[in-house]
């Protein structure tokens, strides 16, 4: 391998890991909630925002990716937003792609949350209450620690699946080497060049972060609470 | 002073509960009632977990939840113990102690209090699944005592316990409630539970209350009115005069007259009630001398009821208290009893042990 492609494939290493990791903790932030209130809200509601936020799930990254991108371009509404905050466009940066993973990521932490918050019992949860707990703090002290081995285990996999994101980065994000081009568009930039030698690394590397992401989230999830 | 509850809870067009209650804030309130009488509703309605708009509560004046206004759970002063305990799994035993954190005003104790009260220290650092029942709802008393409250409400606390636990706790909990100083409201199935310590009575049943009073007035003119698992009989204050060892029997006294009843009640405090169901009762016309039946309290009968499929229930009184004795309408006319007649209530000891419900307050 030459100096080149180690560089090629660390800075893509770079992009990819730091895009996993803001992706992981927005969604860390953002979840909860959400997956508490799918879990447990009897709302109308629930199914049409519970198929939404799934739907990333079943729609090829590509159409996704789409629609993002005329989103964010110049004239979309979250490029405008985004010009009006910052003066910086969104498409084809590091921040687009964050808000894109973020989307994409979406279900693949919010189900498993919401699968372990269902199981929560209610009679803890009156009792926290009657020891003089609000929701809100329920939520905090009791419900967030009690499941805390599912966030952990909804983490990783956000993590894993950011960083196996291709379909929509090639179309928000675009192959900008040090900005945007992560390790899977890497890997499609060598096989198209040729070069099997550095694909071989490059999937090799992909192959064994999401192994290892697998099996931290399926051993977490199967100790004992 | 008093705790005011009223109103109908209804679920698929059934009513669950239909109460109109004025229930006394200090001392100890039973409400007894069988499985599916409304008592757990009820109290969970009073610490506002269920009856929100249908359920008016209201204590010493403070609504806590009438058809307009609602005050949450968590702003309400008072404290819960739940049937199973409900510790919180993932903390030790000294984190579920010092879960309690609330701006809330009332009577609570320190951590230190409630672990030197119940003997807390060497189980600390363990988790509630290391536990046994009688620990866990150890625990779960002392965690309560930790939220302000200026009323204790306790579901069931010795219904998930198995007999020794229970025989162990239900000593502890009657001393707890008798000094804590603030209104309780005990619900249970068990009325030898309550018998001791409880002030004031709520019986329901089928979600409406059927009777309410002291226990003795309480549970005069029920027997009929009430399903199997909670027949009450006759409740008998006693005082407590000696034990004996070698017979493994208290003795008491009802007026003038002694009693034996199996096991050291001495714990209990002088002043004792004693549960005599009414179908454990023999009446004769004379004192029996030899007969193996120790118990012979002479009475007054003070009335005959109306047979019911072969048998009559006559009340007894006894030393100005009311006993009642279920006995056949056969022997009825051939001891021709009638009103103001002298009679024998003839109680065999054992009959006052055999029974579940019974074992914690004559055989600890």
């Amino acid at each position: 391998m030459s100096t080149a492609e180690l560089n090629d494939l660390l800075q893509s290493l770079g992009v990819s890991l730091a895009l996993a990791l803001v992706t992981t903790v927005i969604l860390l932030l953002l979840t909860p909630p959400l997956a508490w209130w799918l879990a447990r809200s009897s709302s109308r509601l629930r199914a049409p925002v519970e198929a939404l936020v799934a739907l990333p799930m079943v729609l090829p990254p590509t159409v996704l990716g789409f629609y993002l991108l005329l989103a964010m371009a110049g004239e979309g509404f979250l490029g405008e937003a985004w010009h009006g905050l910052t003066a910086k466009p969104l498409a084809f940066t590091f921040s687009g792609l964050v808000i894109g993973s973020v989307i994409y990521s979406l279900p693949f932490v919010s189900q498993p949350l919401a699968a372990s918050f269902r199981t929560t019992s209610d009679t803890l949860l009156e009792a926290a209450a009657v020891l003089g707990d609000s929701p809100v703090r329920r939520f905090l002290r009791l419900v967030l620690p009690l499941h805390r081995r599912a966030l952990v285990a909804a983490g990783v996999l956000g993590f894993a699946h950011t960083l196996g994101e291709f379909g929509i980065v090639l179309m928000i994000g675009g192959n900008i080497p040090g900005e945007t081009r992560v390790l899977s568009i890497l890997l499609f930039d060598q096989v198209e060049s040729l070069n099997y030698a550095a694909a071989h690394i490059t999937a090799l590397l992909l192959l064994g972060f999401s192994l290892l992401a697998l099996t931290v989230t399926y051993s977490t999830l199967s100790r004992r609470p | 002073m008093s705790l005011l509850i009223s109103g109908q809870l209804a679920r698929r067009s059934e009513f669950r509960l239909d109460v109109d209650l004025d229930i006394p804030s200090s001392g100890v309130t039973a409400i007894v009632g069988s499985s599916g009488s409304g008592k757990s509703t009820l109290l969970r309605c009073i610490a506002g977990l269920e009856g929100r708009g249908s359920m008016s509560v209201a204590l010493d004046g403070e609504i806590w939840q009438d058809a307009s206004s609602f005050v949450p759970a968590h702003s309400r002063a008072l404290s819960l113990v739940l049937q199973e305990g409900a510790l919180f799994p993932h903390l030790s035993v000294h984190k579920n102690l010092l879960y309690p954190r609330t701006r809330r005003r009332g009577f609570c104790l320190t951590p230190e209090q409630v672990v030197a009260r119940f003997g807390l220290t060497p189980l600390l650092q363990h988790k509630p699944s290391e536990l046994s029942g009688g620990q866990r709802q150890r625990v779960a008393l002392a965690r309560a005592l930790l939220a302000p409250a200026r009323l204790w409400l306790l579901d069931e606390p010795l219904s998930a316990l198995d007999g020794p636990a229970r025989r162990a706790l239900a000593p502890e909990l009657a001393l707890l409630c008798r000094d804590l100083g603030l209104p309780i409201i005990y619900v249970t199935h068990t009325l030898s539970e309550v018998l001791q310590i409880a002030d004031h009575m709520v019986v329901l049943d089928k979600g409406s209350v059927l009777s309410q009073g002291s226990p003795a007035e309480v549970s005069i003119g029920l027997s009929h009115a009430l399903s199997e698992d909670i027949d009450l009989g006759g409740i008998l204050g006693c005082r407590f005069h000696a034990f004996d060892p070698l017979h493994n029997l208290s003795e008491v006294r009802v007026g003038t007259t002694a009693m034996w009843i199996r096991g050291d009640l001495s714990s209990l405090g002088v002043n004792l009630r004693v549960q005599i169901p009414a179908d454990a009762i023999s009446l004769s016309l004379h004192r029996q001398e030899q007969i193996s039946v120790l118990n012979q309290l002479p009475c007054t009968i003070s009335k005959i009821g109306q047979p019911d499929s072969g048998s009559v229930l006559v009340n007894l009184d006894c030393e100005g208290q009311t006993l009642q004795a279920r006995i056949t309408v056969l022997s009825q006319e051939r001891l021709a009893l009638a009103t103001g007649q002298r009679v024998y209530a003839l109680i065999k000891t054992i009959a006052l042990t055999t029974r579940e419900t019974r074992d914690d307050v004559t055989a600890q």
